[in-house]
């Protein structure tokens, strides 16, 4: 039977390059997910990794064709400048922590939103199972820890222990040889077991 | 670092769950879009750079924005009565803003310049615990041999 074959990520980029926009849909689809999932884990956060999902895709749209012609295949390259937008997003952030603080002065309200938040925490714990809390713990604990490595640490672990990306491509996204990669994954490990340890070590007396 | 922690963290990074893209994703990136083709539709006495078309014109104009935008509604949030009576903190948090500004315009620049010549590294080998690597930048010049005395 004749079965028409999807279209490659090269053929639909060709098409977006012709102003088709059905291709490029076709193209956000089929990476979409794959990204949200590597930014929610890269920032901590689902909603800023919606936004710097959307950011990738606009900046697929935007680059030159030239710039953006991947050689190992469109996902490394969008995960590329997926990390890319997070160091800038991070650096930003930081620069605007600084600003924000020099604005508002000591944050007086801060007591008063933590107060609110932690009430609402307890009353959201109130009748949850123990084990259930101690999953939900460890949970959001892993999801901390993963988010505050370093980020040549981070990008190599969640593109291969979360995304399972072969060392080979994840030596394409980051730009750095094997060795280095292997180095850096196996590294970004120890650093996260450190950081673990005591919540385990606690749940396992 | 034990066996059983190596074996908790995999289980750990095992049981994320994935996190697909929310509804609507794809229309929000498309929509976006369409709100940058009404914008460069207007630059026809634009400056130069909005014109230009470039990933870095266009993320440029787009940090600025979002710069902008957040500095007002900072600015507007943290004000205490109508912002009217202190025209000097507002200068000061304009330029503020001007020299954030000024910052992600050399952070461009230096994103755009990203050295991705690989580090002098050689990957040996490996166990399940440890990583063997040669750094060459920690080698030193082997020392030129002194030639033979008679």
């Amino acid at each position: 039977m004749n079965r028409m074959a999807a279209p490659s990520d090269s053929q639909l980029l060709a098409q977006t390059r012709a102003g088709d926009r059905n291709a490029f849909s076709m193209l956000i689809d089929r990476h979409k997910d794959a990204m949200v999932n590597y930014l929610t884990r890269m920032t901590g956060s689902r909603d800023r990794a919606d936004e710097l999902a959307q950011e990738t895709f606009v900046r697929l749209y935007t680059m030159s064709p030239a710039a953006a012609a991947p050689d190992g295949g469109l996902g490394p390259w969008l995960y590329r400048v997926a990390t890319n937008i997070v160091r800038s997003d991070e650096r930003r952030a930081r620069r605007w922590r600084v600003f924000w603080f020099a604005m508002a002065g000591s944050g007086a309200d801060g007591g008063a939103v933590n107060g609110v938040v932690g009430g609402a925490i307890e009353q959201a714990v109130e009748g949850r199972q123990e084990a259930e809390l101690l999953a939900d713990e460890t949970r959001r604990q892993v999801v901390a820890a993963l988010a505050a490595l370093p980020l040549r640490f981070r990008t190599p672990l969640v593109l291969r222990e979360i995304q399972g990306l072969p060392y080979e491509e994840i030596a394409l996204v980051t730009g750095t040889p094997l060795g280095t990669v292997r180095s850096r994954i196996s590294r970004g490990r120890a650093l996260l077991r450190a950081r673990l340890a005591p919540l385990w070590n606690g749940h396992h007396r | 670092m034990s066996d059983k922690d190596d074996d908790r963290l995999d289980r750990a990074l095992r049981d994320m769950s994935r996190q697909p893209a929310a509804a609507g994703f794809t229309g929000r990136v498309l929509g976006r879009l369409a709100a940058q083709d009404r914008t460069d539709a207007v630059p026809a006495r634009a400056p130069g750079f909005l014109r230009g078309g470039g990933a870095r014109s266009a993320l440029l104009v787009a940090a600025t924005m979002i710069v902008v935008l957040l500095g007002l509604s900072g600015i507007r949030r943290f004000s205490h009565s109508g912002a009217t009576d202190d025209e000097t903190a507002a200068r000061a948090d304009v330029e503020a803003l001007r020299r954030e500004y000024r910052r992600l315009a050399a952070d461009l620049d230096e994103l755009a310049s990203l050295d991705t010549a690989p580090a002098p590294v050689i990957y040996v080998g490996s166990s399940r615990d440890v990583d063997l690597v040669l750094d060459l930048r920690t080698l030193q010049p082997a020392s030129t041999p002194a030639p033979p005395s008679r």
